[in-house]
């Protein structure tokens, strides 16, 4: 048992004791600062005013873009840079991607892999977080790195074992992200070589792990850059928001230094966006012409930074192309056949996914991208990624190997659900469209839970 | 209703006040039989579960109470008591028992080797504490205090309580003066499962396919390499990426034992591992390189367990080169 004693204490000695309480929580945080930067073996390094630079460019083709990054670290730094990160991640429910991701592959040192199967990878518990994911990237990387990306949302470049980063007063170039995604301003970090080395493993405590931790962070050098956007429906609203707020951060970041050039760009484009909301297409990218030739006029530099330069032009030049003259009414919707089946272990189930546009006479919706995923069930994790035909289907299959009912859901991104804005703003960014259920039987056929398969999106 | 829970049941009775209905109706017969009937009591204010895993930690205590009361009405006695703590539950080579160490000279059964603590009468020889069950006033039962090892395994200990002189136990009695029970505490962490690898050992001709290679038992800790399912899932996953990034197998070294608790791979009793507790760290073996160049360790580990905006570091080397993965949940 414990027994506490109280007495009085004078007002006075109370006011000395705060005082003194204070001086102790200052010198505290003081000297957890200080120790903060010295645990470990490791002097911690220094890293500041690293400047990059990213261009990005059009393959027509492959309807890729490429954004190519260089870095350069100042003399005065005292910290060798490992890895270079750049944000590729997307608001989306279902973990899922919407851009083709089909021909992206990762050099991730000893071998590549595709995009499709690195992010396979990435399952419960050790998925990425709930309404996140990742855009669909490839990667190019000087000699001596890897790319890769991670559950935080980054795809990262960095050194193979044994391999020097960039030292200071280096600079590097050839790192490249190849995405279908259009331009937009990503967040970059720049990572300086550090570890908690300690002498013996053994000895390591909770609190120095937390130091390094804070090390580990506070280490790091932030800034922005040309990425990848997760913006789908190219021409679309979305699309049009998007470049607006990027020239208005562009300008903030002062890449473009020019602001009479900048208050040209705002103008124009609100000037053809005006047109756009008028419902005409048409001449919304004839004004857009304008503000292209304002562009092309400029050349990258003093005015106007090439980062920023790439991210107006090509997203100007994607908003010319996929803009359309006379906007048709769209309402999509989504199925997913069959509803439900019962089949015996290692038979293939084949189920086709469908699109079409309900505000236009059920048209079929060719060239639409999907992913149809297991989400639960004995095959849980396994994905398709599919886009339509011309008549709107996407078959997959899979065999079943597992006894057990799996569920199946489509799902893609919201960008296209144009005629629904109220359901869509109550509901967030909700994106299941459709759902199926298998049944995997080990003998013969049993008789499946019929299961709601088809709803429309809310 | 078996004679000991009856015996629990009254209890319970008596000290609530309902002594006289269970006089009247359930030991009637005994009181004439005997002018003078006890009734030796095991737990009053905690039941004990056999078999209860306990966290091996300084804060892994158990608490045992002993009181005695008249079955006429329920007046505290003082009774003796004794409680001995006899040993690791047999048979000790089994794991389940001895929690996957192997070498049981010295082992701790109390914490630091301690004593059980009662008041007085300590036997530290025998681990064991003997006393009467009157406390001091207004206390009617003795308590007893097991701080459970920090070693994983199922630990016997003997509880006996005899009656005063002229009394007789009334129900649940080992004889007709006594009572006695041999409680069991499973000193461990659940739910670890074991990280699978080819044979359980490095296997040059198998192992070439193989993302993953895992420890070989030692003679004294012959498992030593279980973890959450969480951490396990963790690794699996971070070997897969080392694999594809440096063309070789993440060769795993030391995780936790079967049960978890101390892991004294020096076989001193002595927390060699300070960590590899709870089945959520991890050793890698050099297999040639080193910690600190190991970057593809350490993208590996970036992408598959990034630290959240706040949190410790998830590797961390030793001068030497050793490395470590603390793979705790984010």
């Amino acid at each position: 048992m414990y027994r506490t004693t109280w007495m009085p204490v004078h007002s006075k000695e109370k006011f000395i004791g705060k005082i003194f309480s204070l001086l102790v929580i200052v010198v505290i945080n003081l000297s957890t600062s200080l120790t903060a930067m010295a645990v470990g073996l490791i002097p911690v390094p220094t890293l500041k005013n690293v400047t990059t630079q990213a261009s990005a460019t059009y393959d027509p083709v492959k309807q890729w873009y490429s954004y190519h990054y260089s870095v350069d670290n100042p003399a005065t730094n005292t910290g060798e840079i490992w890895d270079i990160k750049v944000d590729i991640s997307r608001r989306f429910i279902g973990g899922s991607v919407r851009l083709n991701p089909n021909g992206l592959t990762i050099p991730l040192g000893a071998t590549t892999s595709t995009f499709i199967e690195e992010l396979a990878d990435y399952k419960p518990p050790l998925g990425f977080p709930l309404n996140q994911s990742v855009i669909s990237i490839g990667q190019r990387v000087p000699a001596g790195w890897a790319g890769g990306f991670g559950r935080d949302g980054y795809a990262g470049f960095h050194t193979r074992s044994n391999v020097a980063g960039i030292v200071p007063s280096a600079n590097l170039g050839g790192f490249v992200l190849i995405s279908p995604g259009l331009p937009t301003i990503r967040k970059m970090q720049i990572i300086p070589d550090w570890m908690l080395v300690v002498p013996n493993l053994d000895e390591v405590t909770e609190a120095e792990k937390q130091q390094a931790g804070d090390i580990e962070r506070k280490i790091i050098f932030h800034t922005h850059t040309l990425g990848p956007a997760g913006v789908t429906n190219f021409g679309g609203f979305s699309h049009w928001n998007l470049l607006r707020d990027d020239i208005e951060k562009a300008v903030t970041l002062g890449w473009v230094p020019d602001t009479a050039l900048a208050g040209t760009i705002r103008t124009k484009l609100a000037f053809a966006r005006k047109a756009l909301d008028a419902q005409d297409g048409t001449l919304a990218k004839s004004r857009l012409q304008t503000l292209l030739a304002t562009m092309q006029a400029v050349t990258p530099g003093q005015k106007i930074r090439r980062e920023a330069y790439d991210l107006i032009v090509l997203n100007i030049q994607s908003l010319l192309k996929h803009t359309a003259n006379t906007p048709i009414p769209f309402e999509p919707a989504y199925s997913l056949t069959p509803p439900t089946s019962t089949l015996s272990l290692g038979k293939r189930q084949t189920l086709i996914a469908r699109a079409f546009n309900v505000a236009f006479n059920n048209a079929p919706i060719p060239s639409e991208f999907f992913e149809a995923r297991i989400t639960e069930g004995p095959h849980i994790g396994m994905s398709w990624f599919l886009q339509t035909d011309a008549n709107g289907e996407a078959p997959f299959s899979y065999v079943g190997k597992k006894v057990g009912k799996d569920h199946i859901i489509i799902s893609r991104p919201l960008g296209l659900l144009k005629k629904k804005p109220v359901m869509l703003a109550f509901t967030g960014n909700l994106n299941t469209l459709a759902a199926g259920g298998l049944c995997w039987a080990d003998h013969h056929w049993v008789e499946g839970r019929r299961e709601p398969f088809w709803r429309k999106p809310r | 209703m078996n004679r000991n829970s009856l015996n629990r049941y009254l209890t319970y009775k008596v000290r609530s006040g309902f002594a006289v209905l269970f006089f009247l109706t359930g030991c009637l017969a005994l009181v004439f039989l005997s002018p003078q009937t006890a009734l030796a009591a095991g737990f009053i204010f905690r039941l004990e579960i056999p078999h209860e895993p306990s966290f091996p930690n300084n804060a892994g205590t158990k608490l045992r109470s002993f009181g005695c009361f008249s079955a006429y009405d329920g007046t505290p006695l003082n009774c003796g008591f004794s409680l001995t703590v006899t040993g690791l539950k047999s048979p000790a080579n089994d794991i389940a028992n001895n929690g996957g160490h192997v070498h049981d000279a010295n082992r701790p059964l109390v914490l630091n080797r301690g004593k059980l603590e009662y008041l007085a009468d300590q036997d530290p020889a025998r681990l064991s504490v003997r006393g009467t069950t009157l406390g001091t006033p207004p206390l009617i039962y003795a308590e007893v205090t097991h701080k459970l090892p920090e070693v994983s395994g199922k630990i016997e200990t003997v509880a006996t309580v005899t009656t005063p002189y002229g009394w007789v136990c009334a129900g649940g009695c080992f004889t007709r003066t006594s009572w006695r029970k041999i409680i069991t505490y499973d000193v461990g962490i659940r739910g670890l499962v074991k990280l699978p690898g080819p044979l359980n050992t490095e296997n040059p001709a198998t192992a070439a396919g193989d993302y993953i290679k895992v420890r070989g038992g030692t003679d004294t800790h012959p498992e030593g390499s279980f973890g959450t399912p969480f951490a396990l899932d963790a690794l699996k996953n971070i070997a897969k990426k080392y694999k594809k990034a440096r063309g070789r197998a993440l060769s795993i070294n030391d995780m936790s034992l079967p049960k978890g608790g101390l892991f004294d791979y020096r076989a001193t009793w002595k927390p060699d591992h300070n960590t590899h507790r709870r089945g959520k760290d991890g050793d890698i073996n050099q297999d040639g390189l080193r910690c600190l160049p190991d970057k593809d360790l350490r993208e590996a580990i970036d992408a598959v367990i990034k630290p959240p905006s706040k949190g410790k570091t998830r590797l961390h080397c030793e001068s030497g080169g050793r490395k470590h993965i603390d793979l705790e949940p984010f």
